[in-house]
């Protein structure tokens, strides 16, 4: 009432004030919490890679444990490492490929999971040329593949050079695309604003533009070089491999793993930084479900007809033993569960589903299943291609691991997960908070 | 010193000259090319593994582990035919320890088909692993024998994927891959390679095949000669009598 | 978008591209090769260490009289490498292996033996072959 106006707004006012002072404190308890969380998960990071740095280490001067419990495992060319960089290096790609398409081919409702796909495929390529890098048995000539020793005709070289050129031209697509954000973050204080001064040093203009046509390079390098990787297996004569097929089936694998990656990406970093995720962001979340449902469709077509066609009586004997190998021999768990159910129905299963699908929640589920699918794919891929074959007349013996090839591939793994935060630390994501 | 004292003297001499000759004497490039095979005979063959021993002894390939530069395969079949239903035992002779002594090989083939063929590097024409080597270590002499150069593979073991003989391994101590060689260093001095020295039967035989009177040549137009794996494209160098295709892999 | 930054982008993309296809392929004929003739020489400079056909004659010629069996076989077959034995000439530099297990190598009868005489385990176990039997005659 008019008569007695301050006595209303007074204890409005009041009110208001607990329900902010309120706020502030949950919000100050949350950020405390999540800055236990991440410096928890940031020391538990470092110290799987640094068992993983052990384990490598031991693999290549031997001094602790001998070779003897795992004698045949060393008759074997390509085993779990080869793998895992097979895995990165899809992972790279099909998120160049997915970011591209938001960033160069102008599907505008994914412009905000750009950043984090960029940022991922860069730590993903960097960790997958280290990985390949300690696998080979000379890591110190491991330059001698790019710089003077070269065979034009071996594919490997090629996908070698083809990969160097797509981490030059990443780096300076990111460079563009970030420098807006980068000139924005000048003033922040601490490392984040260090990290912007020297950055911005060189003055660009247009960068925008300038990102989307290196960009259009940058996928362009990117899809050649990863159909090398698939000739690099289509063209030797072991049957699972032989053919053409191999480099397309890469460049298709390559999309389902980078829009489940980008999922991924993006939503354990809104959720380490408290945000729901709404508005445009979800909306990106939905068109990567699309994508990535679609893409899952077309890789079981695939793999079915694939797999029908090299099992038919009429195909080479060699090839019916081949698969035989994957649907009922030592890979067949692998193969069934993991990759077939894991990997490719169940994710399918619970994209279609709309109540399940429309959630954030449910499309990261299926994304991490279709990962882990992927991963086996790639084990599959390599260690059961070479199944069959002979070295000094004696074939493989069945799927067989070292333990320090195992930690290894956990070290790789948290070290890929380290630097996407730091990453996400440093340079300027867009949301703030 | 009597003559007999003189001439035991000039005998024991002998050999040492001959020897430090032939070591000395490296040949030089000579005006028509040479183009080496061996054609192995698989009905000669007995499964004693000499050449196995001395080939690892000659190389400096580890005696006791089971990968070599060149090795037996025992096959040992019960043939029925259609040929689906034959039942096959294989055994690898690749160490100096010979598993063709055992009791149970020795059951198995006494009454079955039983033969042994020795396996080694094929130095094919169009070699795998030379196609696909990233860093070019591996290269064709002018007498066609394929070089690894220890020198710069980086072990990438892409060639070891790519051989569809087998032939090749990563050597443990070196770190690199290593395959036979056809003991290059004594076919330039003249000497035969050291499995074909120690085979006590003769089944290898090596020589230059565009020289019309070798050995090599005259196996080649007396008998009927075969390879492995035909169907790969890899020109292989190293011919076999006697292989039995149903059966060998 | 503007033509000049699409050009430009381009421009840079074509020399990257050139630049390194340049230094691979313009710059590693010559280094491949060096390396490979340098490697051939390494690989002529190994010493072998079983030694020629019918150098052990020169000095064992006594051993050859009237040798039939194993005239077809070469002495190092049985005896190892050889070459340090021509240097050196003493007893411990060649392999003299008198055991069963050495001539059972080859003449045990297991199958696909038909090219040589064998023998069963049954004979005479036991007892070394060479009590009986003179491999150089």
């Amino acid at each position: 009432m008019s008569s007695c106006p301050n006595f209303q707004t007074g204890k409005k006012r009041k009110s208001e004030f607990k329900l902010v002072a309120h706020k502030q404190l949950i919000k100050n308890f949350k950020g405390d919490i999540l800055k236990k969380m991440e410096i928890s998960l940031g020391l538990i990071l470092v110290l799987i890679i640094l068992i993983g740095v052990l384990g490598i280490y031991q693999m290549h001067t031997k001094p602790i444990m001998g070779i003897e419990a795992f004698e045949s495992s060393i008759s074997i060319p390509w085993r779990l490492l080869v793998a895992v960089y097979v895995f990165f290096v899809v992972s790279t790609t099909g998120l160049c490929i997915v970011a591209s398409l938001g960033e160069v081919f102008g599907f505008s409702k994914l412009e905000p999971i750009v950043k984090e796909g960029l940022l991922m495929a860069l730590v993903t390529i960097l960790v997958g040329l280290m990985t390949i890098g300690l696998e080979i048995e000379q890591v110190t000539r491991g330059y001698y593949a790019m710089i003077g020793h070269v065979n034009p005709k071996s594919v490997m070289f090629w996908m070698i050079m083809f990969y160097v050129l797509y981490v030059v031209f990443l780096v300076v697509e990111m460079w563009f695309y970030f420098y807006d954000d980068l000139l924005k973050q000048k003033e922040s204080g601490g490392l984040k604003g260090w990290v912007a001064r020297i950055l911005t040093i060189p003055k660009a203009t247009d960068t925008k533009d300038f990102a989307r046509v290196i960009g259009f390079v940058t996928v362009f390098t990117a899809v050649i070089a990863h159909s090398n990787l698939g000739a690099l297996f289509g063209v030797n004569y072991l049957p699972f491999w032989h053919g053409p097929l191999l480099p397309v089936y890469f460049i298709l694998s390559a999309i389902v793993s980078g829009a489940a990656l980008t999922v991924i990406g993006a939503y354990f970093a809104d959720r380490i930084r408290g945000v729901r995720i709404e508005g445009k962001r979800y909306e990106a979340i939905q068109m990567l479900r699309l994508i990535l449902g679609f893409s899952i469709v077309v890789t079981i077509f695939f793999t079915t007809w694939k797999f029908v066609v090299k099992a038919y009586p009429n195909s080479t004997l060699l090839s019916r033993e081949a698969i035989e190998v994957y649907l009922t021999g030592d890979f067949a768990f692998n193969f069934w569960v993991m990759e077939v159910i894991v990997g490719l129905l169940a994710p399918l299963i619970l994209l279609a589903i709309p109540q399940i699908g429309r959630k954030t929640e449910g499309v990261f589920v299926a994304s991490l299943l279709t990962i882990i699918g992927i991963f086996f794919l790639r084990i599959d891929l390599v260690m059961g291609g070479l199944a069959l074959k002979l070295i000094s007349g004696t074939a493989f013996p069945s799927l067989v691991f070292h333990p320090f090839e195992l930690v290894a591939t956990a070290g790789f793994m948290a070290l890929t997960i380290l630097l996407y935060c730091i990453g996400y630390k440093l340079l300027p994501m867009g949301v703030e908070g | 010193m009597n003559r007999r004292d003189f001439l035991k003297l000039i005998a024991g001499l002998l050999p040492l000259t001959a020897v430090t000759k032939a070591l000395e004497n490296v040949e030089n490039t000579e005006s028509t090319e040479k183009s080496y095979v061996m054609v192995i005979d698989v009905n000669k063959c007995i499964g004693c593994g000499n050449c196995v021993v001395a080939c690892k002894t000659e190389n400096d390939v580890p005696l006791d582990i089971p990968i070599s530069r060149t090795w037996i395969e025992g096959y040992s079949v019960d043939e029925e035919i259609p040929v689906s239903k034959s039942e096959v035992r294989k055994q690898v002779l690749s160490t100096s320890k010979n598993p063709f002594l055992d009791d149970d090989w020795i059951k198995n083939s006494k009454d079955s088909k039983t033969f042994y063929v020795p396996k080694l590097c094929n130095h094919c024409v169009n070699a795998p692993c030379v196609n696909v080597c990233p860093v070019y270590a591996r290269f064709y002499t002018k007498e066609g024998i394929v070089l690894v150069d220890k020198e710069t593979c980086i072990g990438c073991k892409y060639c070891i994927v790519a051989c569809p003989y087998g032939a090749t391994f990563l050597h443990p101590e070196e770190e690199v891959t290593d395959k036979c060689t056809f003991c290059y260093h004594r076919i330039k001095r003249g000497l035969q390679p050291a499995c074909v020295l120690a085979c006590p039967t003769g089944a290898r035989v090596f020589g230059d095949i565009n020289d019309e009177n070798s050995e090599v040549s005259k196996l080649v137009r007396e008998h009927r000669v075969s390879v492995l794996r035909p169907e790969e494209g890899t020109f292989p160098r190293v011919l076999y009598i006697g292989l039995d295709s149903y059966v060998v892999e | 978008m503007k033509g000049k930054v699409i050009i430009l982008g381009l421009i840079f993309a074509v020399v990257v591209y050139l630049v390194l296809f340049t230094y691979v392929f313009g710059f590693s004929p010559i280094v491949t090769e060096e390396s490979q003739s340098k490697w051939v020489e390494i690989e002529l400079s190994k010493k072998p260490k079983f030694s020629d056909t019918g150098i052990c004659k020169e000095c064992h010629y006594n051993l050859y009289l009237g040798m039939k069996n194993h005239s077809t076989v070469n002495c190092e077959a049985c005896h190892g490498p050889g070459v340090e034995h021509t240097i050196k000439r003493s007893k411990d530099t060649i392999e003299i292996n008198r055991t069963r297990d050495a001539c059972l190598r080859c003449h045990l009868d297991i199958g696909g033996r038909n090219v040589i005489e064998v023998v069963n385990e049954t004979h005479n176990p036991g007892i070394l072959c060479v009590v009986c039997h003179n491999p150089h005659k």
